[in-house]
């Protein structure tokens, strides 16, 4: 309850979590203020999580939350755990933008009832809901790439006591973009199906929500088809889903109520880089039992069992033994939240899991605390641990197209890091204007990690457990203002320092911008008919993977990369029934210079596509409606 | 007079035509009630359609849904008949001029 009351209050600008975990919700609102086509683009207007790409031949994206990859951060989805494994590199494509309903991002350790897996943090993705206002919704998009995209969404009541929604989603690339003129595709052309059907059932004390769906996508990037024997870049994928929960209110004045979710999932991946191919066939069953119970208003408890079943059957050309990983995990946790006043609220957690894979069981335990020493200041302090089983080379599979040999075939210990941390936000009363600075520091700490190391030998990219340190600090001030009631202002300011052991040396993690600086304003006149978003960035520069000498005496590639801007802009006029958007993306026009090393000659063991810091893509202009 | 003088002169009087415009407030009274923040925003999603209206407040706990309008453009009937269209009969509470700002 707490959490709605918050976003009532602050309908733009952040929206923070009202529990003990701290981050932050976008809704809607939140969403719509860029073109937002899935879950990766959600993120331009918030200065907590960035989203960069990978690679420049596969098109691969991932988050960054307190400035480590994408894999250290556990996506749900509606609760439930979503693709991992070999659909990891593009699961960020996968939810597309009009089917979302809010996300919350929470940072740092987040509760154990979802698993020992979030290191830095938990993103989960609310759905529109089949109980929502009936209605049919359509929304086209169109843009300068020449990309198309398509999505309805319609949902109905059937009686009063259930509902249902479907969710279609269809993106065709019609242009093979090659901006910076190197007969290489910009980014690969994606043709994607996605269909969804969710339901809800809801009677007296029982709640059942169930679904299924269907997603296909083909991935076609690499040299243009002009140049004579072209490096191709192929990845086809397949997967297929359901997931029910049942919940049972036991007493609704204690709150107690015992709820059972399983999901599971089939997904395939084929892909070709070059002269390399890549098959993973990955079969995923996850379920759990809860029972909740509050005691009195002051306690209450969480507890639960859980099993994992998770199954990775890949094939890979140049590794002689198959390599197929099984691991069930059995697991039970128990969550107890205090809450003796308004004030103050302490949750303590731990779970247990033993994985069959490791052939050994572990503790994961994490403990939040929340004080409002007055209503104008909430402080935060968290500290917790997390377990993730590394898939190395099904995680990173995208990391074929270089022209190094990637050596990833063993199976790593699993990965294992404490994080802890501590925010303070204030509610600053100027005059009748109130100013949300909220002020933040994190520090997660690795005990064991599947490190991509690219420094120690410049013919490898070998993943392997780390030897040695490896950690994260990260600082970040945000703070934001309804200027009037029509204009809403944020600033916020991230500084990352990211140190890891590569080969023996305690190196900064390559490809990680040092800093990064966020302005957005959002504009909303005449009620919100029209609205005017404007968001500006200013990425910090970082280090390279150590550069070698080429050939022909020159260096691979500068020690460091240099800070970028991006600036995008949109426009939104809202009708009765429809609305009508445009906008433009990196208005700057800035692109990394050279973003496919030695690009004319792919076959080389020197050709390096993943050598990516900054937008492959020049500006953008989109158009788009919704309609209701 | 040259293009650019009656350009001008046009632009004031808009500009001194705004500032001197008279707002009303109306105060209405919803039936069925709103229960929560859907109905509001249903509520104001819908209102700030229709024509003259200029801003939109509602209260829950008072049942008031206040609407600031501009009465060249629309009547009382008017919005009523707004509401009416997304499923509120509406009592009026009050119609008073709007308290100027300043």
């Amino acid at each position: 309850m707490e959490e709605v009351q918050i976003q009532a209050r602050r309908a733009e600008g952040v929206s923070r979590m009202g529990g003990a975990v701290g981050g932050i919700n976008i809704g809607q609102g939140e969403l719509r203020r860029a073109a937002c086509c899935n879950l990766g683009e959600s993120f331009v207007t918030n200065p907590s999580v960035d989203v960069n790409y990978n690679d420049a031949a596969v098109g691969a994206r991932q988050i960054k939350l307190l400035g480590l990859s994408g894999e250290y951060v556990q996506m749900l989805g509606e609760g439930l755990p979503s693709s991992t494994g070999a659909a990891m590199p593009y699961s960020l494509g996968y939810v597309p933008g009009v089917w979302m309903k809010s996300i919350s991002v929470s940072k740092g350790a987040a509760s154990v009832k979802n698993g020992p897996q979030s290191i830095t943090g938990q993103i989960n993705v609310e759905y529109l809901k089949p109980d929502d206002e009936p209605g049919v919704r359509v929304n086209l998009y169109g843009d300068s790439r020449l990309k198309a995209e398509g999505n309805v969404t319609a949902n109905l009541h059937l009686n009063q006591y259930l509902s249902g929604e479907l969710l279609a989603h269809y993106e065709h690339d019609f242009g093979h973009h090659d901006d910076d003129g190197d007969l290489w595709h910009d980014s690969p052309s994606v043709r994607q199906l996605h269909l969804q059907t969710r339901w809800k059932y809801l009677k007296g004390d029982y709640i059942m929500h169930a679904g299924a769906g269907f997603l296909q996508e083909e991935r076609e990037g690499g040299q243009m088809l002009s140049v004579a024997n072209p490096f191709r870049v192929l990845v086809n994928a397949r997967r297929a889903e359901a997931y029910m929960k049942h919940a049972y209110f036991l007493n609704r004045d204690h709150n107690t109520n015992i709820a059972f979710a399983a999901n599971g999932y089939l997904y395939r991946l084929d892909g070709t880089f070059g002269p390399k191919m890549y098959n993973a066939d990955q079969r995923n069953l996850s379920s759990r039992l809860m029972l909740e119970h509050d005691f009195t208003p002051d306690h209450s408890l969480s507890t639960g069992l859980s099993f994992n079943a998770d199954h990775l059957d890949e094939t890979f050309a140049s590794v002689v033994s198959p390599m197929l990983t099984t691991e069930y995990t059995p697991g039970a946790y128990a969550e107890y939240t205090f809450t003796p006043s308004y004030h103050f609220t302490a949750m303590g957690g731990v779970r247990m899991d033993y994985s069959s894979l490791y052939e050994r069981a572990y503790v994961t335990p994490r403990v939040h605390l929340k004080w409002l020493p007055s209503d104008y200041v909430t402080l935060r302090a968290a500290v917790g641990k997390g377990f993730r089983t590394p898939h190395a080379l099904a995680e990173h599979h995208y990391l074929l197209a270089s022209g190094r040999t990637l050596v990833a075939g063993d199976v790593l210990p699993q990965e294992e890091a404490w994080n802890s941390g501590l925010s303070a936000t204030f509610y600053i009363h100027l005059g009748n204007k109130e100013v949300q600075l909220n002020t933040e520091y994190y520090y997660t700490d690795f005990l064991h990690q599947a490190v991509v190391d690219y420094d120690s030998d410049p013919t490898r990219i070998t993943i392997a457990d780390l030897d040695g340190s490896s950690f994260s600090h990260t600082m970040q001030v945000d703070a934001s203002c309804d200027i009037t009631e029509e204009l809403n202002l944020l600033a916020a300011f991230r500084y990352n320092h990211v140190r890891c052991t590569y080969g023996g040396e305690l190196l900064e993690k390559p490809l990680q911008s040092r800093f990064k600086g966020l302005f957005t304003a959002s504009w909303k006149p005449m009620m919100g008919i029209w609205q005017v978003d404007l968001t500006l960035a200013l990425n910090g520069g970082g280090r390279m993977p150590r550069p070698y000498i080429l050939a022909d005496g020159s260096a691979s590639w500068d020690e460091e990369f240099p800070a970028y801007p991006q600036v995008n802009l949109q426009i939104t006029r809202e009708f009765r029934h429809f609305s009508l958007y445009a906008g433009g993306e990196n208005l700057t026009n800035y692109r990394q210079p050279n973003p496919i090393v030695n690009a004319s000659n792919p076959w080389a063991p020197d050709f390096e596509p993943t050598m990516i810091w900054g937008p492959v893509h020049g500006a953008m202009f989109y158009a788009g409606i919704r309609i209701n | 007079m040259n293009m650019k003088q009656t350009l001008l002169i046009t632009l004031m009087a808009l500009l001194l035509g705004l500032g001197s415009k008279e707002l009303r407030v109306l105060v209405l009274t919803p039936t069925p009630q709103m229960h929560c923040e859907n109905c509001e925003n249903k509520i104001k999603k819908n209102m700030r359609f229709e024509k003259g209206v200029k801003k939109i407040d509602t209260d829950l706990e008072k049942q008031h849904v206040t609407i600031t309008y501009d009465p060249t453009k629309t009547t009382v009937e008017g919005l009523q008949a707004g509401m009416k269209k997304i499923g509120y009969e509406t009592k009026v509470v009050s119609d008073t001029p709007a308290k100027k700002d300043k």
